[in-house]
């Protein structure tokens, strides 16, 4: 087991690097000047050419990229913003947990509900409450999030006052801040959850072995909760990673919306802004969390699914065995 | 089958309520399209209250929808407009309300050979929030560093700059260009040398500067907290009124979502709105027992201008430029844009800068006339090609577009709306083989610096800001340019050229919302600075 997260992280190389090298030359044939942008319209060329000058933009773009990623790979610099010349790792560290706490509470309350609510409806398929649920799903699915958002600002900050409309906080108390984002952001994703948590329960609670359980007289709830659900967790927790991925670089409408500076507004900005080392040293940061979130998504298969957890262990006994037989 | 309808139609019953929930707002709002155009600015609380020197113990917690997301004093035109800059750092001078510089950290100015050079003074114990006293040598650096830097352009005006004391210095400039001197003053904030080498991030997360206030919290992109200094070095009474210190907290929150700034101003999250904008700004109009709405002419406004290259038709075709200006309905602009509350304009400039005339409010200044662009149109042997418009994509700037495409298109002229990110914009509006007209909005300090900015065909490579060489406009243009030449005559004679030839048309100047809640007991509201935004730090107010 020790072995394939190993394997997993070492595979996190190359797809950084891919990443970066992708988003630098994209960001390199983008149309726009950062010159231009950084001097406005007023610069003269003279100006214009010593900007350029200063921010390399002078070189060839093999040149930018082996000194960007000799920067960032080998001295651990992701340099500062050419627009506000802030340092970019500490903007990161100050941001990036915003957008993995909005994240985390959207993917609570979306799978906190979601995963009952799909049960609740798998279990009474075609009855009333299946019709309520997938109901709530599709009107999960097809509410805008930013029209959620200032719905719920006005009955929960307005009218009622209980949680505070914009902001961010720190410690314990500052959790209230991530409430109302995390509840507008999680329509979406709760549908999906409940819509796959449906449809996976009915498959499984269709199988033998449920079937056998009940024969046994294992009480209905154990049947449901012990022997189907856990069977069915497998598909739901490749959404929940797919979901957490999207969440933490689409999150840009909420934290405007909310006053939240997280990643999405900050790199959102620093693109109309051209401003590519922020560009590039979110992403990269973007791709690592999203690389790590996968291989925990890959570590909860083998949690929930021991076949899944045998066939890692397996393979490296494979190994040693090939090994030593020579 | 049936219980599907049934569903089907509680469904749409849910989503038309639910819809209608959130549309509503509040009944003020929906009033406000009958909204005559063109409201009138409205008078500012206690302009007839005497200036104070008493100090307070208040907080005041202002709302401001631009990001924040560096203190740095080196920045571009476009990033020093912003209210909260005034007391982050200490100016040589600063614009009172009435447009006139007074001296801030400078104590006296003097120019002995007609603006060509200035010999300034400031003053003698001027020492920032670390005890580093503040020397000319600092202001020379300061002004050097900047010139560099080149990202304001009155910087390269200088020639050379020269500390001849320990708190006098000599400025020279390569011309003697009207407002030149102003405007660096203006633009040079005040720091010492030494703390800002001695930054790490040359000050764009935490400052040190001679302001009465100390910048205690800065959060990027949400808030920043100014908590006064006690060791200031400045008597407040030879301080310029709009950057008094007469608060002892001011708390800015970042809030960039129109209607979210007007929920933080109804919840009492905040007790002042600058710049809130129109849509939102509306709803507290008829609310006079809860908030005051200020509503100041914009600095800037928007206009469009026409394309002097080659490849362009409107290049060389007066009558189609002048039929495309009366095509265009400004109050339905006002309308449109700013739900009422804006201005058309008489020029391609705001009245807020200075040399404008106000006579040119007399004047017709292409007042819509659909059958007078259509002889126009006739007169210009246009044939039906497609116009391209440049805007940026921000919201304001696309629907200007789409409201002039939608006017040229009411008298059979094709526009294609090429609205492109902030980026793209930047890198192609002054090359004007990529549009036949581009939308911009334009400020200053004076006329003729924005006219030069624009008309002006030696400042760019190809021609002026739209790639056209007029020498009649350049030589009139050039006449303004100092300070003898700054006359009303010769001002008057640039804007009838622009204005006849139709290089560009100024459409709409939107008012400036500032909204405050009433139990805040507003007594005087002071403005000034670039923008004259309400100085919340300055305003006199009862509430502790």
């Amino acid at each position: 087991m020790i072995r394939y997260i190993i394997k997993r992280l070492l595979w996190m190389i190359p797809i950084i690097l891919g990443v970066t090298v992708i988003v630098f030359l994209l960001m390199t044939f983008c149309p726009g000047d950062p010159a231009q942008i950084i001097l406005g319209s007023t610069a003269t060329q003279a100006d214009l050419e010593a900007m350029r000058v200063e921010l390399g933009l002078n070189q060839s773009r093999l040149v930018r990229l082996a000194t960007y990623m000799n920067d960032v790979f080998l001295h651990f610099d992701l340099g500062s913003s050419w627009i506000t010349k802030v340092d970019i790792a500490s903007t990161i560290a100050d941001r990036m947990p915003r957008t993995l706490i909005l994240a985390v509470v959207t993917l609570l309350i979306a799978y906190g509900l979601g995963i009952p609510l799909g049960i609740v409806a798998a279990t009474h398929q075609n009855k009333w409450q299946d019709h309520i649920s997938m109901i709530l799903a599709l009107i999960g699915v097809a509410i805008p999030n930013f029209w959620l958002a200032l719905l719920l600002i006005i009955v929960f900050s307005v009218n009622l006052g209980w949680l505070p409309a914009m902001g961010v906080g720190t410690g314990i108390a500052g959790l209230k801040y991530y409430i109302l984002p995390g509840l507008s952001n999680c329509a979406g994703a709760l549908a999906n959850c409940a819509r796959q948590t449906r449809s996976s329960m009915l498959d499984v609670i269709r199988a033998d072995y449920i079937t056998t359980a009940r024969s046994k007289g294992v009480p209905e709830r154990s049947v449901i909760y012990k022997h189907g659900l856990k069977n069915a967790l497998i598909p739901i927790i490749t959404q929940m990673g797919t979901t957490f991925g999207r969440l933490l670089g689409g999150a840009m409408i909420i934290e405007t919306i909310f006053s939240l500076p997280g990643m999405g507004e900050f790199i959102i900005d620093a693109v109309n802004n051209r401003d590519y080392p922020v560009v590039q040293g979110g992403t990269i940061v973007l791709a690592i969390a999203f690389s790590i979130a996968m291989l925990i998504i890959d570590l909860l298969y083998a949690a929930v699914d021991p076949r899944i957890k045998a066939q890692y262990s397996a393979a490296g006994k494979k190994r040693k065995k090939v090994k030593a037989n020579g | 089958m049936r219980s599907k309808k049934i569903w089907a139609a509680i469904l749409t019953a849910v989503m038309s309520v639910s819809v209608l929930a959130g549309c509503g707002g509040s009944g003020e709002s929906s009033s406000q399209t009958s909204e005559p155009a063109a409201v009138e600015e409205t008078e500012m609380i206690g302009a007839d209250v005497e200036a104070t020197t008493e100090l307070t113990d208040n907080t005041i917690n202002v709302g401001y929808g631009t990001a924040i997301d560096s203190l740095t004093p080196f920045r571009s035109a476009t990033a020093r407009n912003a209210p909260y800059l005034d007391i982050l750092y200490e100016r040589l001078a600063v614009r009172d309300s009435n447009n006139e510089y007074q001296p801030y950290a400078a104590k006296s100015w003097e120019t002995t050979d007609n603006g060509y050079t200035y010999d300034l003074e400031i003053w003698d114990n001027i020492s920032d929030s670390q005890g580093n006293a503040i020397t000319a040598a600092d202001i020379v650096w300061f002004i050097q560093e900047a010139k560099n830097r080149g990202l304001i352009t009155n910087f390269s005006k200088v020639e050379s700059v020269e500390q001849t004391g320990d708190y006098t210095l000599q400025i020279k400039f390569s011309d003697n260009r009207v407002g030149v001197f102003e405007t660096l003053m203006e633009d040079t904030f005040v720091v010492s040398q030494a703390a800002f080498e001695a930054s790490a991030d040359e000050f764009a997360t935490s400052c040190v500067s001679t302001s009465p206030y100390v910048c205690t919290e800065f959060v990027p992109s949400a808030s920043l907290t100014f908590e006064r200094r006690d060791d200031y070095w400045q008597d407040i009474a030879n301080m310029p009124e709009c950057v008094r210190p007469i608060q002892k907290t001011v708390n800015y929150q970042i809030i960039t979502e129109a209607s979210q700034m007007g929920i933080a101003l109804e919840t009492g999250t905040i007790d002042v709105a600058i710049d809130i904008a129109a849509s939102t700004g509306a709803q507290f109009v008829d609310q006079t027992d809860a908030y005051t709405v200020n509503l100041q002419d914009g600095a800037q406004g928007w206009q469009v201008f026409f394309s002097g290259a080659e490849n362009s038709i409107l290049a060389e075709n007066e009558a189609l430029r002048q039929a495309i200006c009366y095509a265009i309905d400004a109050d339905g602009l006002v309308q449109g844009l700013c739900s009422g509350y804006g201005t058309p304009m008489w020029d391609v400039c705001a009245p807020r800068l200075i040399g404008f005339l106000d006579k040119w409010k007399d004047e017709d200044y292409y007042t819509y006339d659909v059958e007078k662009a259509q002889q126009l149109i006739e007169e210009s042997g246009y044939n039906g090609e497609t116009l391209t418009l440049l805007s940026s994509s921000s919201a304001t700037a696309s629907t200007l577009g789409q409201l002039i495409q939608n006017y040229l298109d009411a008298v059979g002229i094709k526009v294609e709306l090429n609205a492109v990110d902030m980026a793209l914009y930047t890198a192609t509006r002054l090359d004007g083989t990529q549009y036949d007209m581009v939308l911009g909005t334009v400020g200053g300090t004076y006329l003729s610096d924005v006219w030069s900015l624009r008309f002006d065909p030696a400042a760019y490579e190809a021609g002026d800001a739209t790639s056209r060489n007029d020498q009649e406009l350049a030589d009139l243009l050039y006449s303004t340019w100092t300070n003898e030449g700054y006359t009303d005559e010769n001002i008057d004679e640039v804007h009838t050229y622009i204005k006849d030839s139709a290089y560009g048309y100024g459409l709409v100047n939107p008012q400036v919302f500032t909204i405050w809640r009433n139990d805040l007991g507003m007594v005087k509201a002071v403005t000034g600075g670039i923008n004259n935004y309400v100085m919340p730090s300055a305003c006199q107010f009862t509430r502790e």
